[in-house]
C-alpha cells in the first residue's frame, strides 16, 4: 500500500469508527462548542483534567469526514498531554495543514492531514476541533 | 426553450464552458450587456447624481433616475416608492430601525421558522431593544399556511415579516392574503422577497404590503445593491436611515434645524451605488424581453423534470422540496456529508466542484429551517434560472450517483 493510500485508509476509519465520540455530555467535562459556520460542522469537545494535565477528551457533534476524523484523531493526540505540551502541539498541527514547517515528531495519527494543505477549503473542517479543544484547555 | 440561447449572452459561459451553474438562489450570474453599461458609466459618463448640473451630471442623475422608474414599473409600484439600499440585509435593518419609535413593549412581531435570517434577527433585536415579543409561526409540510399566520394576530401585533418565497426550500407564501388581512387591522408589514422577485411576477400595487425587499444580485444585476419598496402611506411615519449629504434640503440646514426630502430620498443619504443601479435598469430591461412570466414557467418546468429525476434515484439521494413550486431542489446525498459531496480532500475527488457543479451546501443563512423544519444539519441545494436546462438537470443527476458510489 502506497503512504498516501495508508494515510487516506487511517483518516478513513476514524472517520467511519470514530474514537471518542459520545452521544450525550459526559458528567464531571468541561466542554465547548465549535462551529463552522460555511458547512455546517459541529462539534462539541468535553474535557477532563488531571492538574495540568489533560485526562480524556471526548467529542460529540457532526460534521464532514475530515472533521470527523480530525477530531477524533485529536483526542487520541491530546490526552496525557501538559497545557504546555498541547500549545506546542496545536500549533505545529496549524503550521503542518497550512503548509509551513512543522515538527513531524509530535505527532501519531495526526501526520494524516499534512496533504490537507493541499486542499484549503477544507482547512477549517480539519482543524476546528483542534482550535475548540484548545480553547477549552486554555479556558478560552 | 433552448438555454442557450441565454449562455451566450454570459461570458461566464465562455470563460467557463464546462460550468453548470445552479447556485442562482445564492447570487445569479450578470448578462454583459448589465456589465456593459456599467462599464459604460465608469468609461464615459462618471460623474455624481443629484448635484451638479453640468452636462455629464445631468445624464447620470437621468440615467439614475429612469433605473427607478424602470424599477417600479417592473414591480407595479410608484417610483417614489423605490429605494436603493445596499443589500436586502440592509432593507430589513434599516426598516427595523426606522420604525422603532412605532413599536412599544408588550407589543407583538410575526415572523416565521422559514425565515432566512436576515428576516428574523433584525425583529429579535428590535423587539429585544423595545420589550415587544416576537411570535414565530411554525411551518406545516414544509408550508407557512396564511391560517396560522392569522392565528397568530392578536390586537398587540404590530408587524408581520414573512418571506414572498424561502430561500432553502421555495415555500411560496401568499402574500397578498397576508397583505390584506395586516392592512385590514392596520398592521405592517415586510416581505423579504430575495427570491421571488428574479423569478415570479411581483405586483405591489396588488400586494400592497407596507415593505418588499428585492436583491439585485439574484436578478441578474450587480452585487451590492438592494431595492426596498416603502408603502407610500407609512413613509412619513418613518425616520431617515442615514443622516448628511442628499437626504436634506441643502439648504434648509441650520445650526439646530433641517428639512427632510420626501419620499425615496429621504432614505437614500450619501452618494448612491450609481453604476449598479444603472445596471439594474438593463437587467430589469434584460428581463422584460424575455418575460418574467416566461422565466417562471421554464423554471417550474425544470424543477418537474428535476423531481422526475429525482424519483428515480430516491435510494440514494433524498429531495426535501418536491412539493414546492419554485426551482429550489433542495437534497440530501445519504450518508455523505455536503462538505464531501462539493469539494474535494484526500479522501475522494469526485465531488460536484470537479465536476464544474456550482450549488451551495450548508445552512444557507437559515438554522431554523435546518432545525426545526428539516431536522438536519446541513443541505445541498440546487437553484435554477433562465440559463439552466434539462441537461444541468442530467448533469447533475449523474454526479449525485457517482458521489453516493464513493462514499457508500
Amino acid at each position: 500500500m502506497q503512504f498516501d493510500d495508508l494515510q487516506r485508509q487511517i483518516i478513513m476509519d476514524h472517520y467511519k469508527h470514530p474514537q471518542n465520540r459520545v452521544e450525550d455530555a459526559p458528567s464531571d467535562y468541561k466542554e465547548l462548542r465549535g462551529l463552522n459556520p460555511s458547512c455546517g460542522d459541529d462539534v462539541t469537545i468535553y474535557l477532563l483534567l488531571d492538574g495540568d494535565v489533560v485526562k480524556d477528551l471526548k467529542f460529540k457533534g457532526d460534521g464532514c469526514s475530515i472533521c470527523c476524523a480530525s477530531a477524533s484523531i485529536m483526542t487520541n493526540e491530546f490526552v496525557g498531554l501538559t497545557m504546555d505540551e498541547i500549545e506546542a502541539k496545536f500549533n505545529n498541527f496549524t503550521q503542518m495543514v497550512s503548509g509551513h514547517e512543522f515538527d513531524e515528531e509530535l505527532f501519531e495519527d495526526a501526520i494524516c492531514f499534512n496533504s490537507i494543505k493541499d486542499y484549503p477549503a477544507r482547512f477549517k473542517c480539519a482543524v476546528i476541533s483542534w482550535d475548540t479543544a484548545y480553547k477549552l484547555v486554555k479556558g478560552e | 426553450m433552448n438555454s442557450n440561447q441565454f449562455k451566450n449572452d454570459f461570458s461566464m459561459f465562455k470563460s467557463h464552458p464546462e460550468l453548470i451553474y445552479l447556485d442562482s438562489a445564492a447570487t445569479s450570474l450578470t448578462p454583459d450587456v448589465v456589465v456593459d453599461s456599467m462599464s459604460d458609466y465608469y468609461k464615459n459618463n462618471r460623474s455624481s447624481v443629484h448635484r451638479g448640473i453640468y452636462k455629464l451630471a445631468m445624464e447620470a442623475s437621468s440615467k439614475y433616475e429612469n433605473a427607478r422608474i424602470k424599477t417600479a414599473e417592473f414591480f407595479g409600484c410608484n417610483d417614489s416608492e423605490v429605494i436603493f439600499t445596499k443589500s436586502t440585509t440592509a432593507s430589513i435593518n434599516n426598516v427595523a430601525r426606522s420604525i422603532e419609535h412605532l413599536i412599544s413593549a408588550g407589543d407583538e412581531v410575526i415572523t416565521t421558522e422559514l425565515e432566512h435570517h436576515s428576516n428574523y434577527l433584525p425583529w429579535l433585536e428590535l423587539c429585544n431593544r423595545t420589550g415587544a415579543k416576537l411570535n414565530v409561526v411554525k411551518a406545516t409540510d414544509l408550508k407557512i399556511n396564511t391560517d396560522d399566520v392569522k392565528a397568530l394576530v392578536t390586537d398587540k401585533t404590530k408587524l408581520i415579516a414573512i418571506h414572498h418565497v424561502s430561500n432553502v426550500i421555495g415555500d411560496t407564501v401568499d402574500v397578498k392574503a397576508i397583505c390584506d388581512y395586516a392592512n385590514s387591522l392596520n398592521i405592517m408589514t415586510m416581505i423579504d422577497g430575495a427570491q421571488a422577485a428574479p423569478h415570479l411576477k411581483v405586483g405591489l400595487k396588488e400586494i400592497n404590503p407596507s415593505f418588499y425587499t428585492v436583491s439585485v444580485h439574484k436578478m441578474m444585476g450587480p452585487t451590492g445593491l438592494g431595492v426596498l419598496y416603502i408603502n407610500s402611506n407609512i413613509e412619513a411615519q418613518m425616520k431617515p436611515f442615514d443622516y448628511g449629504g442628499d437626504m436634506v434640503t441643502p439648504s434648509s440646514v441650520d445650526i439646530d434645524s433641517y428639512d427632510v426630502k420626501e419620499a425615496s430620498l429621504k432614505f437614500e443619504g450619501g452618494t448612491p451605488s450609481i453604476a449598479e443601479v444603472i445596471g439594474l435598469g438593463v437587467a430589469i430591461d434584460y428581463i422584460n424581453n424575455i418575460g418574467i412570466d416566461t422565466i417562471h414557467e421554464h423554471e417550474i418546468e425544470l424543477k418537474k423534470y428535476a423531481v422526475k429525476k429525482f424519483a428515480e434515484i430516491k435510494d440514494i439521494a433524498t429531495l426535501y422540496n418536491a412539493n414546492n413550486e419554485s426551482g429550489l431542489l433542495t437534497f440530501n446525498i445519504n450518508n455523505v456529508k455536503v462538505h464531501d459531496a462539493i469539494t474535494e480532500s484526500m479522501l475522494s475527488d469526485v465531488t460536484f466542484d470537479n465536476a464544474h457543479i456550482a450549488l451551495r451546501d450548508g445552512q444557507m443563512c437559515n438554522n431554523l429551517t435546518m432545525k426545526y423544519v428539516l431536522g438536519t444539519q446541513a443541505v445541498l441545494r440546487a437553484s435554477v434560472y433562465i440559463y439552466n436546462d434539462e441537461k444541468d438537470i442530467d448533469i447533475l443527476i449523474e454526479q449525485i450517483k457517482k458521489i453516493y458510489e464513493i462514499w457508500n
